[in-house]
């Protein structure tokens, strides 16, 4: 166990976080070092959250929203952005529309 | 003469009304205020000043208001229409603001210029408020420092070497130093209310749903709230009547009376009320001063008639963790959107699929923290461990919100610290991200529980380098009980009126 302030102590996690394969999931390029420190940070991380393991918490109906007691508003129609706004801060744009380089090769 | 920025928001629109001072007058106070005391030199409370922006704005509002006095328009009815008339705003970075710039702290918006307000400043400048500076927060609300701001720290006024808290640590600092009668935060876990608490101002996260989230960059959909910061409570109320109510353009945004709070009876409502002690969050580890500071407010209204009630909500235990599950998973997919496609900043690279050029503009447009949060919260979702965690998270969450329902059933208020530290020392903590996070548990259980919650300044404790530092309480109320807790607030505030510092000048 390792002291990592007057307020927590965690060991080492339960599961096995892969931060090279979860960061591709999540488009984020690492360097070697920045997935080190990274590895290191997360495992304590998930260690701590770990605790929600114990919560006995299978009678409750998982809640998905802010504010149960609200239902989503019906969607008004309403006046919004042109799309000569809303192309203005693309980083490239072509017939009205967001240009891209192609997505799908080959 | 005593400089028009130590008024209170209130005090400032009588005047402006009145044309005992002009809105520019005032406006010019701030800008230089917040050009000598609020940049990178010196407290780091904004990232930006809109001198001209605020001057136009101050401009029209007083050739209105000359119009409307000639037009011998009814005092009533211009109060009503202007009710921020003159007020300088600060409004953090994570809202959007048409014509001026908005990074929500991070370098991935460096250059982003939105082509609309949100709704919550619309509804300031429509009520005559003057917004003249966006203030410096953590990058895309995720940190309880303002440390991990893109562009500079921010500072804490009762004592520069400590942090001022956040993510709206600019909008607390800009108030607390008195640059702006008022500002704008946003609150997902705290970051309204643990900067208010740690530099000795008022924070209010309303319920969810209570105001508009459109325009406000999203970082936790499910948790993320607007809010007043302000000196006072009476000003923090004034600014949350005019944000709160319906607006069409968030379907999360709830249709439901917008009531006000009548301070002549907060007296009164404190005498009766039943203030609930959450039993559970005592045992934590807490400072000292803040422990005190605490038990001290406990027995002002204890002698003010307020009737101590000690209760427990034993699933807040797991509150953090929940939070910590929760508001990365809705991160990660919030912030999907930052691909240098649509807007924003782009890595360039000749030759590399369009995916290799979305990683390297995530890589290099996201500081560590956020590149941390969408990780974890990329982990909590994917396959094998989105029911573990996500889901367990989830049902975390509602027991969460049915301790909080029981509670409200036998108290009519719940108090506690509103952080259980003190502002530390600027680096102290930046080396271990998990060290802040179980110290945000009394701020991050409402914010699951959906309620509304305020922070008020109860007084100051000494800091292990002989400073003196500035602590919150934190009041929860059931969902939409804004009123009584702007009351009760008031109240409290008044019962135990902390020391008026000046930090600035």
């Amino acid at each position: 166990m390792i002291e990592t302030s007057r307020y927590i102590t965690v060991g080492a996690p339960k599961h096995g976080l892969n931060v090279a394969r979860i960061a591709s999931l999540a488009r984020i390029a690492l360097s070697a070092d920045e997935e080190r420190a990274l590895q290191s940070q997360l495992d304590r991380v998930l260690a701590h959250v770990e605790l929600l393991l114990e919560a006995d918490a299978i009678a409750v109906e998982p809640s998905h929203t802010g504010l149960e007691a609200a239902p989503l508003a019906r969607d008004q129609r309403a006046d919004s952005l042109s799309p000569r706004e809303a192309l203005a801060q693309a980083a490239l744009a072509a017939e009205g529309q967001f240009a891209v380089a192609r997505f799908v090769e080959g | 003469m005593r400089s028009w920025l130590h008024y209170s928001a209130t005090e400032i629109a009588e005047r402006v009304l009145s044309g005992d001072c002009s809105a520019v007058e005032v406006a010019r106070e701030s800008i230089a205020a917040l050009v000598e005391h609020g940049g990178e030199r010196a407290l780091g409370a904004v990232l930006r000043v809109d001198a001209e922006g605020a001057l136009a704005a101050a401009r029209t509002l007083d050739d209105r208001l000359v119009l409307a006095r000639r037009a011998s328009v009814d005092r009533a009815e211009l109060r009503a229409r202007y009710s921020l008339a003159g007020v300088t705003v600060a409004v953090k970075d994570s809202l959007v603001t048409r014509g001026l710039r908005t990074t929500c702290g991070s370098k991935m918006l460096e250059r982003y210029v939105p082509p609309y307000d949100a709704t919550v400043v619309e509804r300031l400048r429509e009520r005559g408020a003057i917004v003249v500076a966006k203030s410096n927060m953590d990058e895309f609300s995720m940190g309880s420092s303002t440390e991990n701001s893109a562009y500079f720290v921010a500072r804490n006024p009762w004592d520069r070497a400590r942090v001022p808290g956040g993510s709206s640590g600019g909008s607390a600092v800009a108030v607390a130093a008195k640059l702006v009668h008022v500002a704008l935060g946003s609150d997902t876990g705290g970051s309204i209310r643990q900067p208010a608490a740690l530099t000795g101002v008022v924070g209010v996260k309303p319920t969810y749903g209570r105001v508009s989230r459109y325009g406000l960059i999203a970082f936790a959909s499910s948790l993320d709230t607007v809010g007043p910061l302000a000196s006072d409570v009476v000003s923090a109320e004034l600014v949350y009547a005019a944000i709160a109510g319906r607006d069409p353009r968030d379907s999360t945004s709830v249709d439901r009376f917008v009531d006000r709070a009548d301070f002549s009876r907060a007296r009164e409502r404190l005498r009766g009320a039943r203030v609930g002690v959450i039993r559970d969050l005592l045992a934590s580890t807490m400072d000292a001063g803040v422990r005190a500071s605490f038990e001290q407010a406990l027995s002002v209204m204890e002698s003010e008639g307020a009737a101590i009630v000690e209760l427990s909500l034993p699933s807040t235990r797991y509150a953090a963790a929940a939070y910590y599950v929760l508001a990365p998973a809705e991160c990660s997919s919030n912030l999907a959107r930052f691909d240098g496609v649509r807007y924003g900043f782009h890595a360039d690279g000749e030759g590399s699929s369009a995916e290799e050029r979305a990683a390297q503009t995530r890589a290099k447009g996201f500081g560590p923290e956020v590149k941390r949060r969408i990780l974890l919260g990329t982990f909590a979702l994917s396959e094998g461990y989105h029911d573990e965690f996500y889901e367990k998270a989830q049902r975390v969450r509602a027991m969460i919100r049915r301790d909080f329902e029981r509670a409200f059933d036998a108290v009519d208020v719940l108090a506690t610290p509103t952080s259980l530290v003190l502002p530390w020392r600027l680096g102290e903590r930046t080396s271990d991200p998990v060290a802040m996070y179980e110290a945000d548990v009394c701020t991050v259980a409402p914010s699951l529980a959906g309620v509304a919650a305020m922070s008020v300044p109860i007084g100051q404790a000494e800091s292990d380098s002989g400073t003196w530092l500035p602590v919150g309480l934190q009041l929860v109320a059931p969902s939409f009980a804004e009123a009584s807790l702007f009351e009760l607030g008031f109240a409290v505030q008044n019962a135990i009126s902390p020391t008026s510092v000046n930090l600035n000048r």
